[in-house]
């Protein structure tokens, strides 16, 4: 009939035409990129976390520094926003478009070992010294001996303060050698007028931190020491800060990976923070680059160790040219390049020799002695496996123990049978 | 193009009766459009493969994944039926399960009440009645993500919303510090933003009840309140059931808003179980586990809508 | 039925006071609205704040500074422009796509008898309970597997399939009657002959519909993209709000204005189409009627 094959053929057409069409699309979602994985014909692919235009100006800047000590290097970087950043990662590293180069902050390479290179082997053959690298830090970036990035700046976990606001309370400014109490003296002397003298951060740097200050690390290799009188101790300091003391606006519930501390410094509504060194650019641009000090970490006894943390690039397992990346990484982490970078960033380069150029360009002898003291004095602590568990859990439940619904030793508790899981 | 032609042909056939001038078939029985029976199979194969491959499959695979422990970067291997054990014991899990039924027992009915109760009043005379309808839809059409971000700022301790609560003596209240109160903003916020698109719905089903049932009911003497629950509740039910069935469905798999302005803290008074999936695959590298969570879920939503649908005999009004 | 026509007591008294009500109703109608509004409005003139103004113990709507360049700043922040462009052609193309399926699949259910057809259906049913997000995990696997991760197809297909959108034109289609293909079929139509100049126009109320659903589920999902997207070349807006939190902290001015910019052309689309939209959203979003 006529109906029938016409209608037979139209069919068969469109079936035809479906195939083709799905294949087609298939095929162009599977072409393009390059020959090798991680690499997109001759450069490297790199992913970090990207939210801003800070964020993206940090690391041109630091490919711009590899690229001024070897003009072979070529990089490319992409990436999602902070918070999205470590739980996308595994699954970047699995894809078909795995990068070659990733980034790592304060050692929470534990998680990701899997996917990484070690890179012990690639140091030793391009006769790479590691001595010029802070070993706490490198500590920081091994796992089970094995080093799996390295370091390109150091984020010693300092003490910002705001300068006017200091002055205008008629306080001196921070030294060296301050203790606890100095510190509670000082936010209590520049609470006033709405603005809280500290701001406290979310999640286990500041507890770390606090630790640290006076020696204990807050982890081992069991994972983080939840059981540890230090450690109650540093958070039960922290909700003092804002329950008894009444020098700081209590924690509240927040997305995870968000920065209120960060926020209240920036925009004044709050004396002090203490956020790591690479926070001081931004915080310079915010206030003004004469009016943010740094300070050591207030210890009980004024002889404050440091809390050492820093970010380092790592090579993942599937990339195609290994030495290819591993010499990028050797270039952007150099001297040259990490003293290239001080021209632009004010974070604090990992290598001890490049200080010097630091200090020139950014700092000031002031800051000079700080960095010294909390680098070179610095408590070494592995970091957990489960790092990014234990935040997220802190986040959440700390926030009873602002409001007073748990007690700090509860509130512990729980994240303790939260990391069980 | 073809054109048609309405002849009497056409016309005779209307009734439905057999049709021996139809000339592509020769059956007897009256069939919806000639043509030979795979051809139903050829357009129905995109819509089913599609359903099949991204609907269907993935549900299943959830389903075996539940059994499985897997990380991302690792492999799968088969644990039997120790994830769904562990579910039932696990305290953070079970709290994920409770809040969830919380936030849809209070937030469904309060959805549809203020739905229906919004539809209702803009059917009374208001000036700008369409533009009005326009305000309320706004939420309803933008970005969960935007709209939960303005009001995490708005329900900071020291933010807008303190502010004028302060101003008019209700005092400062412990938003995002207290679990409770933190739980109500989320329903708050999830209300704010969807009763607008509901309120629509219904006020179309109540737009096509006969205008005649309505007058009848007028002279009946039926007052205001009598004539709702008589007259239009039953008529629009229909579209009631829909909106409920798809309401509650969606409020089980609340994310976005516990997402963005909890982070399901303050301790987990507003971790919802998508919340806690998201969590276990994504942060913990938990695969297998979170499946089985996906699974839990599914059944969940399965009960409450078969009881829905089961239910719909009895209370919907189909004429 | 005894005739009571109008009620006579109280009318006069009832009709003196119905401008009254009138305004009192459109009063109260419009101070609720206004309330309602407020975060909108209020995240309007946030953006517009200079950066330490957001917070703070004295908030005000209207900041020392009026920033009209918050806009310019949050556009260039996340590269709002390639935000947009992203989001647009997502939606439109998973629109189309929406569309094209749904009416392929509605027809075959409403007009076409093959054998197995009640089973097929009775899956559709069963999946139109189904909670969508609930099966994400092998979802990305499954894309990963194939090399798909990441890719405008992973973020496009999952969402084509819904039975929603072929139950929808189902019923409407089920409402055409039958002698319009019959006439046609006389004429020697073909089947998809029929779809086209025949059912597809009667049902253009019904589309209209799936087209807003489709486009509004695109332009505002969050979660699958969340997990599938890597790379910040493929961003939708909903996942590029998020990038607004830095590891610097969050510039929230600028949040704000960029939400301001996401919302804004909801706002027009609305306005503009308002009548449309109603119609269009009541007429067929509830099946059985």
């Amino acid at each position: 009939m006529k109906s029938l094959t016409k209608v037979g053929r139209k069919r068969r057409v469109s079936a035809a035409v479906a195939v083709a069409g799905v294949l087609a699309l298939g095929l162009a979602a599977c072409s393009g990129g390059g020959s090798s994985s991680g690499l997109d014909g001759k450069t490297l692919k790199m992913y970090t976390w990207i939210g801003g235009k800070a964020d993206r100006q940090q690391w041109s800047d630091y490919i711009a520094g590899g690229k001024h000590a070897d003009p072979k290097m070529a990089v490319s970087f992409s990436g999602p926003p902070i918070n999205d950043y470590y739980t996308k990662l595994p699954t970047v590293m699995k894809s078909s478009s795995a990068p070659c180069l990733v980034t790592f902050q304060n050692g929470r390479v534990g998680q990701y070992v899997q996917g990484l290179e070690p890179l012990d082997e690639l140091a030793k053959k391009n006769k790479v010294d590691l001595k010029a690298y802070s070993s706490a830090m490198l500590e920081q970036l091994s796992v089970k001996g094995k080093l799996y990035s390295i370091p390109f700046n150091a984020g010693p976990t300092v003490v910002l303060y705001n300068k006017k606001l200091f002055a205008a309370a008629g306080i001196a400014d921070p030294k060296n050698d301050w203790t606890v109490d100095d510190f509670i003296a000082a936010a209590k002397a520049t609470t006033k007028d709405g603005v809280y003298g500290f701001a406290i951060p979310q999640g286990s740097n500041p507890i770390s931190t606090i630790m640290a200050a006076d020696g204990h690390p807050y982890a081992d290799s069991k994972g983080p020491k939840l059981d540890d009188p230090n450690f109650k101790d540093a958070l039960q300091l922290l909700v003092d800060l804002s329950n008894k003391y009444k020098v700081a606006k209590p924690l509240e519930a927040a997305a995870g990976g968000s920065f209120p501390d960060i926020d209240a410094f920036s925009t004044g509504q709050a004396a002090m923070e203490m956020q790591g060194l690479w926070d001081l650019q931004h915080e310079q641009q915010a206030l003004g680059k004469d009016n943010v000090g740094i300070a050591v970490i207030p210890s009980k006894t004024g002889t404050s160790k440091g809390f050492i943390g820093g970010s380092g690039f790592g090579i993942t397992k599937t990339c195609g040219d290994k030495q290819k990346a591993f010499k990028a990484i050797e270039a952007m982490t150099s001297k040259s390049g990490l003293e290239y970078v001080t021209k632009a960033q004010a974070s604090v380069p990992a290598r001890l020799d490049a200080l010097d150029a630091w200090s020139t360009n950014v700092g000031s002898p002031a800051f000079a002695s700080v960095i010294k003291q909390m680098t070179g004095d610095a408590t070494p602590s592995p970091v957990p496996s489960n790092q990014a568990q234990l935040d997220t859990l802190l986040t959440q439940y700390e926030v009873n123990a602002f409001s007073g619904k748990s007690t700090v030793s509860e509130v512990l508790a729980q994240v303790k049978a939260g990391l069980a899981q | 193009m073809m054109s048609l032609r309405r002849d009497l042909v056409g016309n005779e056939v209307a009734g439905g009766s057999v049709a021996p001038q139809n000339r592509s078939r020769g059956r007897l029985h009256r069939r919806p459009l000639g043509g030979p029976r795979w051809v139903g199979w050829a357009f129905v194969l995109p819509g089913l493969i599609g359903l099949a491959v991204f609907i269907v499959i993935p549900q299943v695979a959830s389903l075996v994944l539940g059994f499985s422990e897997s990380t991302l970067l690792g492999g799968i291997e088969f644990t039997g039926t120790q994830n769904f054990v562990r579910l039932l014991r696990d305290p953070q899990f079970l709290n994920s399960v409770l809040v969830t039924a919380i936030f849809v027992l209070v937030y469904v009915p309060a959805n549809i009440a203020i739905s229906m109760a919004m539809a209702l009043w803009l059917k009374t005379r208001i000036a700008g009645r369409n533009w009005l309808r326009v305000i309320f839809l706004i939420p309803a059409l933008s970005p969960m993500v935007a709209n939960a971000a303005v009001f995490r700022l708005l329900f900071q301790k020291d933010g807008a919303i303190n502010q004028l609560l302060t101003g008019i003596g209700l005092g400062p209240v412990p938003w995002l510090s207290d679990g409770n109160w933190a739980l109500a903003v989320v329903i708050g916020v999830s209300l704010w933003q969807s009763f607008g698109y509901n309120m629509i719905v219904l006020g179309a089903g109540i737009d096509s009840i006969s205008p005649d049932v309505i007058a009848a009911s007028r002279i009946d003497g039926a007052g205001r309140l009598r004539r709702f629950f008589a007259i239009t509740l039953p008529l629009v039910s229909p579209a009631l059931f829909f909106t409920t069935v798809l309401t509650v469905i969606g409020a089980w798999q609340t994310f976005a808003q516990a997402y963005v302005i909890t982070g399901g803290g303050p301790g987990n008074s507003t971790m919802t179980i998508m919340l806690y999936l998201y969590q276990t695959a994504f942060t913990n590298d938990q695969l297998g586990y979170a499946s089985a969570i996906a699974t839990v879920l599914f059944v969940i939503i399965a009960i409450f809508t078969l009881f829905q649908l089961w239910g719909q005999r009895k209370w919907v009004h189909y004429d | 039925m005894t005739d009571h026509s109008l009620r006579t007591s109280g009318t006069s008294w009832r009709r003196r006071l119905r401008p009254v009500g009138f305004a009192a109703n459109t009063t109260v109608a419009w101070v609720f609205a206004l309330v309602f509004s407020f975060p909108l409005i209020w995240t309007f003139f946030t953006a517009l704040k200079p950066a330490n103004e957001v917070f703070g113990a004295r908030i005000s709507f209207i900041g020392s500074r009026v920033l009209w360049s918050n806009f310019a700043d949050a556009w260039t922040e996340v590269d709002f422009g390639r935000l947009l462009t992203n989001s647009l052609v997502i939606a439109a193309i998973s629109t189309v796509l929406t569309l094209i399926v749904a009416t392929l699949t509605a027809f075959a259910f409403a007009r076409l008898k093959f054998p197995g057809r009640s089973a097929v259906f009775l899956l559709f049913v069963i999946t139109l309970t189904l909670p969508s997000e609930v099966a994400v995990v092998p979802l990305f696997l499954g894309f990963d597997q194939a090399r798909l991760a990441d890719t405008w197809i992973a973020l496009i297909l999952p969402g084509l399939f819904g039975a929603f959108g072929a139950f929808l034109l189902r019923q409407f289609m089920l409402q055409i009657p039958a002698e319009l293909e019959e006439a046609a079929r006389i004429d020697g139509a073909s089947t998809w002959r029929i779809l086209i100049s025949v059912i597809v126009p009667l049902v253009r109320p019904a589309l209209s519909v799936l087209a807003i659903f489709a486009f509004l589920g695109s332009w505002n999902s969050f979660l699958w993209p969340l997990i599938i997207l890597n790379s910040s070349d493929l961003w939708t807006i909903p996942i590029g709000i998020a990038g607004f939190t830095t590891q610097t902290g969050t510039q929230w001015q600028l949040l704000m204005a960029a939400c301001v910019m996401t919302i804004a052309p909801v706002v027009v689309v609305v306005a503009v189409a308002q009548r449309q939209l109603v119609a269009a959203i009541g007429a067929g979003a509830f099946g059985g009627r």
